[in-house]
């Protein structure tokens, strides 16, 4: 276990490496220029545009702004964005926070959703139910989930006006900033308002982002689940007078294992790919908060929110796959494989 | 990042793309929001418009909150960038400027009660007597003083130094009153600036230095900065603002970048006011909620470059704009929310002419032009203005135009490359919020200008010649005149084929009163109230 911690992190630095030097070499090699954006149409002259290119350093070349770049990032210092002239540490840790309170929150509702469906499925195969839940799960997985965001916002906002649709929480109600999850700093300093501002916030685009993952953790885990209810040991525990509920929990036990990759996957993904659902949801997440980057060419902060996103992935795959290892024992190192 | 793109539906066909299921237009709608052009149809006409929620009550005035497409960035004036409209309209709640421009974009007194030219080359500025800033610091001359000296200042390299410090000669102080600015010669776009050049307060800034100002900060505006929480900006009366006290509690400005979720939450009474509504989605804005149109102030146009075939013709840039149907376009295209542009220019700034018949939609004289040009037209276009730029190939081609394509550039792109003078021709928009056609000709028509950019590598010795003249001039009466030459020889020239200025849409919440729409998209909140 410790081995495989090591590799892998040693991987992170590896990873990171390799993506820091794509994505300055892409920006760098991509028309299009930070100055020119910051003055947009205003009329600046030759000179001041030179002043601010000479400030930013771009004039250098580009190997020795890499290695400025790469240099600070070491220290922990991404750099200062140009646009919104803060720290772009300061900038990336909420909106980070934002996109971690998302995820975990869509984690939940699809796990509340997918977990059930998957066990009625499959013991009732081909049941009426089993039907159900197989449509329910290719409407999950076929629907765009900004197409389901928008609907959801015109039932639930528009007509009912019962769930709020933009932001993180309502005009007016403050959360202090503890760990930058606001459900979990509201209910850290019993902020009961706040708290239920920010959980009828996190509703629509938990929900929204949650069915798709729903959907795919309904399918693979029925499946596996399946593949085990017919396995002899399944009948050996049933033929001993264990209850449902025992027989049930080995299944799952046992059906876990791809589950998890699956969703281990879906995190990483989530981390950085729910840009069009935080821009439906005017969710300040870091998706948004790059990809507003990226169109200003703001370089610092495209660089310093590319290389948190790619030593994200890295970690929710490690984490991942030392459950894996928890879950199923002969994938740990050691006994069977490297890593 | 470069797609190519050809269609073959005029605009005409357009409209009948609306007819499709509910679900293709939620989707389209989605697609063409996160593009920002929005012309999609509309999500909400499907179900009637029953929204409910009741809108966030205050106290006697009530927390307004502004739903806005742009985020807010510097909150000190004086740091680049300055942001879009929406950073500028919540700076300009915070502080006062010496003047400002009305909604009929002429200067307007503020912090400055009048101003007087004893000659061409000095403004004389009667201040506003006892004005303070939220601080308790005096705003005097003395400060407004300061506030010119620190733009000027090389060293910082502010937002305006470069336009300011290439125009102005000297500052004084003549009492406390009374700001003496000598410009270095004519100068008549100095009251423009002066409209965006915010007051802060000396002692504060010198004590917290910039970053923390930029934080915190602090102006004699009618509303004071409370705090920023994600992407929501917080500002609270100011009780003592010297203008008379405003009558809401406070302003919430939030930023919501997706169009259909700004209508959304206006609907449901969580936002006041969303701006940046794009004309065909105005009519769904009914039941609790309504539209508010004013005119707008950015000039959309096909440019060509006068240095490459076949636009190097002065016939062949004519035939372009012959065969382009204005009115079509805004009927079509716009809902009919803006103006047909005949000249570089729209009615309401200084140097538009309403005697002359200028650009026409006239295919025939196109047709006899364009059937002959064999030479591939590429028309780059940013992701924003591709509707534009597909209706205006629809029209190109339908007047016997062979061989063009539209080209989509991914904006950050599309602004190197015309700013390069690369391009063979492209579709795009220059904003004109100054109100002055002189704004337009100095950043495109004119050789002596300062920065780097080319666009269309227009170049004319008369034109330079008749630039000059007008700028030399400060009185606006007379200056009007002197555009009337170069209005002509922009239509004889045709580095430009203009077509529309679009109406500036808002959506807003029934029981707001006291509100109009600006035009420059600053937000007059004094007098506005929210009922129940």
């Amino acid at each position: 276990m410790v081995r495989l911690i090591a590799v892998r992190l040693f991987h992170t630095i590896v990873v990171t490496l390799i993506v820091s030097l794509i994505v300055f070499a892409l920006l760098h090699f991509a028309p299009g220029d930070p100055v020119s954006n910051v003055y947009g149409e205003q009329n600046v002259d030759a000179a001041q545009r030179a002043a601010l290119r000479l400030k930013l350093g771009l004039d250098d070349p580009i190997w020795q702004q890499y290695l400025n770049f790469i240099g600070n990032a070491v220290r922990g210092d991404l750099g200062v964005s140009i646009f919104q002239q803060q720290p772009v540490t300061s900038l990336i840790g909420p909106a980070l926070m934002a996109t971690l309170e998302l995820t975990i929150a869509s984690l939940i509702v699809s796990i509340a959703i997918g977990l059930p469906v998957a066990i009625i499925s499959a013991l009732k195969q081909n049941s009426i139910y089993d039907r159900a839940g197989s449509f329910f799960a290719l409407f999950g997985i076929s629907m765009p989930s900004f197409w389901l965001g928008i609907v959801l916002i015109l039932i639930m906002s528009v007509y009912l006006g019962v769930l709020p649709v933009e932001g993180r929480v309502g005009t007016g109600i403050s959360i202090d900033n503890i760990t930058g999850l606001n459900t979990l700093d509201a209910l850290l300093t019993g902020n009961w308002e706040g708290l239920w501002s920010a959980l009828l916030h996190l509703v629509l685009p938990a929900v929204t982002l949650g069915m798709a993952i729903a959907a795919t953790l309904a399918r693979v885990l029925r499946s596996s689940l399946i593949d085990i209810k017919n396995q002899e040991f399944i009948e050996a525990l049933r033929a001993r007078g264990l209850s449902q509920a025992t027989v049930v929990r080995h299944m799952l036990r046992n059906a876990f294992p791809p589950t998890v990759i699956m969703v281990g996957i879906k995190i990483g993904s989530l981390l950085g790919g729910a840009i069009v659902i935080e821009v439906v949801f005017s969710w300040p997440g870091l998706g948004r908060l790059i990809v507003t980057a990226i169109s200003a060419r703001d370089y610092p902060l495209i660089e310093g929110g590319v290389l948190v996103m790619a030593v994200l992935f890295v970690l929710v795959n490690l984490v991942t796959d030392l459950v894996h290892g928890v879950l199923d024992p002969r994938i740990r190192v050691g006994t069977r494989s490297g890593v | 990042m470069v797609r190519s793109m050809r269609k073959n539906s005029r605009i005409g066909a357009r409209r009948s793309a609306t007819v499709a299921t509910a679900a293709a237009a939620v989707l389209a709608l989605v697609l063409a929001g996160c593009g920002g052009g929005n012309k999609a149809a509309d999500p909400t006409s499907a179900g009637g418009t029953n929204g409910s929620a009741a809108a966030p009550a205050g106290g006697e005035g009530g927390q307004l909150v502004v739903g806005v497409s742009d985020q807010i960035l510097n909150l000190d004036p004086g740091l680049a960038p300055t942001g879009g409209r929406e950073t500028i309209a919540v700076r300009n709640l915070i502080f006062d400027t010496l003047v400002l421009q009305g909604n009929d974009l002429k200067p307007v007194a503020r912090l400055a009660d009048s101003w007087t030219n004893p000659d061409d080359n000095t403004w004389i500025f009667k201040l506003h007597p006892g004005v303070s800033f939220t601080n308790g610091e005096p705003f005097n001359a003395e400060i407004a003083k300061y506030n010119v000296d620190r733009v000027l200042d090389p060293e910082l390299q502010l937002s305006y130094f470069s336009q300011l410090s290439s125009i102005v000669d000297s500052v004084e102080a003549t009492d406390a009153d009374t700001l003496t600015i000598k410009t270095k010669g004519a100068s008549p776009g100095l009251l423009t600036i002066l409209a965006y050049m915010q007051m802060v307060p000396q002692k504060n800034m010198e004590e917290v230095g910039d970053d923390a100002f930029n934080k915190a900060p602090i102006g004699t505006g009618p509303f004071k900065f409370d705090k920023r929480v994600g992407d929501q900006v917080y500002l609270t009366r100011n009780d003592d603002y010297w203008g008379g006290k405003p009558k809401l509690d406070g302003v919430v400005f939030q930023t919501i970048p997706e169009v259909s979720s700004r209508i959304a939450a206006l609907k449901s009474g969580s936002i006041h006011i969303a701006n940046q509504i794009p004309p065909d989605l105005s009519a769904t804005l009914t039941g609790n909620v309504k539209s508010e149109t004013v005119t707008g102030t950015r000039i959309f146009f096909l440019a060509m470059n006068v240095d490459q075939a076949p636009f190097d013709d002065p016939a062949v840039r004519r035939a372009m704009s012959d065969a382009i149907d204005r009115e079509s376009i805004v009927e079509n295209l716009y809902a009919g929310e803006g103006v047909a542009l005949n000249q570089v220019g729209y009615p309401a700034m200084l140097g538009y002419q309403k005697d002359i018949d200028g650009f026409a939609f006239d295919p025939d004289a196109a047709r006899k032009v364009l059937e002959g040009i064999t030479t591939p037209v590429v028309i780059d276009v940013g992701q924003s203005d591709a509707t534009l730029a597909q209706a205006v190939y629809g029209q190109l081609e339908a007047a016997g135009l062979k061989n063009v394509t539209v080209r989509i550039v991914e904006d950050s792109a599309f602004s190197a490359a015309k700013e390069g003078g690369t391009t063979q021709a492209y579709v795009g928009s220059w904003g004109v919020a100054e109100g002055d056609l002189d704004a337009v000709l100095i950043r495109h028509f004119w050789s002596g200008r300062s920065d780097t950019s080319k666009y269309t590598n227009y170049s004319s010795p008369e034109m330079d010649k008749l630039i000059e003249t007008e700028q030399a001039i400060v009185d606006p009466a007379k200056r009007g005149e002197l555009f009337k030459p170069i209005a002509d020889l922009l239509i004889t020239d045709v580095p430009w084929a203009p077509i529309i200025t679009p109406n500036e849409i808002y959506g807003v919440s029934t029981n707001v009163s006291g509100w109009e729409p600006s035009p420059i998209g600053l937000f007059q909140l004094q007098d506005t109230t929210i009922a129940g």
